[in-house]
């Protein structure tokens, strides 16, 4: 059993432990309660631009599409451009290594059909998971990674990421581009998506009736216009969706933590008092002795 | 026939605007367009510009946009921009200092930096919107 003073200092740390996770899902939960409201406030937008991005695009003929540099597809794909969202700081859970485990399944699916991989990364945890030897050696290669957002995404950092992505795709040095990223759906669940980013693909079945529409310049600037709207907007969504679970993981994760140390406490304080039992046990044995050997 | 008709402003930070209005000044890329109620359903391309417009009570007020699409579809205007600011929320004073400031950095830069220099953009950029910001903030004086 170990010695009282040994139990004491292990108490006394788990207890500081306590501290820093119950402070740390606090705050947590007071910043997932404003991302929701940021989440909630984002969405008109993007429904908005979602619908007249799409009943636009409808108006285009196949030659205007295929002259849209986002929006033309290439026949054969040889290499894809994959762009990962994860956070700068742990704690929180499983949510890094969620990401990290989808974008490795898909690194795999990829290599199958021997497609050339390259990555955009955003957050510490990517970064730091893809920089490793064994994916140079693979051909996986980093083009650039976004690291220290601020704590509430803006759309200027949504903007850098979608213009990068954008301009790769753009030189013709990938033919597609893939997003992954965390979708929010509660406070307690939340799923790591991969979807088709670049060529801009029909999200939304667009409703017909908009023939008698002036469009002003044409419809063809017009989408000209939007395209790039759009694709930043979605990384915009991604990236507060991202943000949301991550506070929500942390503060499960924080939660857990303050649950197992308030057990552990519990523990520790239990086995501290039977070896204070214990020696005041022998103590008075000893001098119940010692007295008999006296007497 | 209704007189009125509902203006949007939707930005990725939010709504910034839902109201009735009878008038709507806007600049397109072809110029400015004035749109009434009941007018036809169209979807323009939008300059940055202060964007001018008369509520019910016959007040005007002025608001910044930089670029986007406007939508006009039964009797309902949705102005999509990646920003926008009210004319009454506008500081004129840190606008401008942020324009001196944006025009400080381009100085020191211009004399080396190429045309497609990004921090060299970006502070153009930046100047852009402080001078349109102030020249709403003006234009929302003259009208009160």
């Amino acid at each position: 059993m170990a010695s009282q003073k040994e139990i004491r200092v292990k108490l006394a740390s788990t207890k500081k432990t306590m501290k820093i996770t119950s402070a740390m899902k606090l705050v947590a939960a007071a910043k997932v309660n404003k991302m929701q409201k940021i989440l909630v406030q984002a969405r008109p937008y993007a429904t908005k631009l979602n619908e007249i991005f799409t009943n636009l695009k409808s108006a285009l003929s196949p030659d205007d599409i295929s002259g849209n540099p986002l929006l033309r597809s290439s026949k054969t794909i040889e290499s894809v451009l994959l762009v990962v969202i994860s956070s700068d700081r742990g704690l929180c859970g499983a949510y890094n290594a969620n990401i990290i485990k989808a974008t490795n399944k898909r690194i795999r699916e990829l290599q199958e059909q021997k497609i050339q991989i390259k990555l955009i990364t955003v957050g510490r945890k990517a970064k730091s998971a893809f920089a490793k030897d064994a994916y140079q050696k693979q051909g996986v290669e980093i083009l650039e990674s976004f690291i220290n957002l601020s704590s509430i995404p803006t759309s200027t950092e949504a903007n850098l990421i979608a213009s990068k992505a954008i301009e790769t795709f753009v030189s013709g040095s990938v033919s597609k581009v893939e997003l992954i990223s965390t979708r929010f759906i509660s406070l307690v669940a939340s799923e790591v998506l991969t979807h088709n980013f670049l060529p801009i693909e029909n999200v939304t079945e667009a409703n017909k009736n908009d023939s008698q529409t002036i469009l002003e310049p044409s419809a063809q600037s017009l989408v000209e216009t939007l395209a790039p709207m759009y694709t930043e907007n979605k990384i915009y969504q991604a990236l507060i969706e991202a943000t949301t679970s991550e506070l929500a993981a942390r503060m499960t994760a924080m939660s857990n933590a303050t649950a197992n140390a308030k057990d552990f406490i519990k523990r520790l304080l239990l086995s501290y008092n039977k070896a204070r039992q214990a020696s005041i046990t022998q103590e008075i044995s000893e001098i119940v002795g010692g007295a008999a050997a006296l007497g | 026939m209704a007189t009125t008709y509902s203006l949007e402003i939707v930005t990725p930070e939010g709504l910034i605007l839902n109201e009735e209005i009878t008038e709507l000044s806007v600049m397109s890329e072809s110029g400015e367009i004035g749109i009434l109620a009941n007018h036809a359903s169209t979807k323009t391309k939008l300059k940055a510009s202060p964007l001018k417009f008369k509520k019910t009570n016959g007040k005007t007020e002025v608001i910044a946009v930089i670029g986007g699409i406007l939508e006009v579809e039964k009797n309902k205007a949705v102005v999509l921009t990646e920003f926008a600011k009210k004319g009454s929320d506008i500081d004129e004073a840190l606008a401008n200092q942020a324009a001196e400031e944006s025009k400080a950095k381009i100085q020191l830069l211009s004399p080396d930096a190429s045309k497609t220099d990004p921090s060299l953009i970006l502070a153009e950029a930046q100047l852009q919107k402080e001078l349109l910001l102030l020249k709403t903030a003006r234009l929302t004086k003259n009208t009160i």
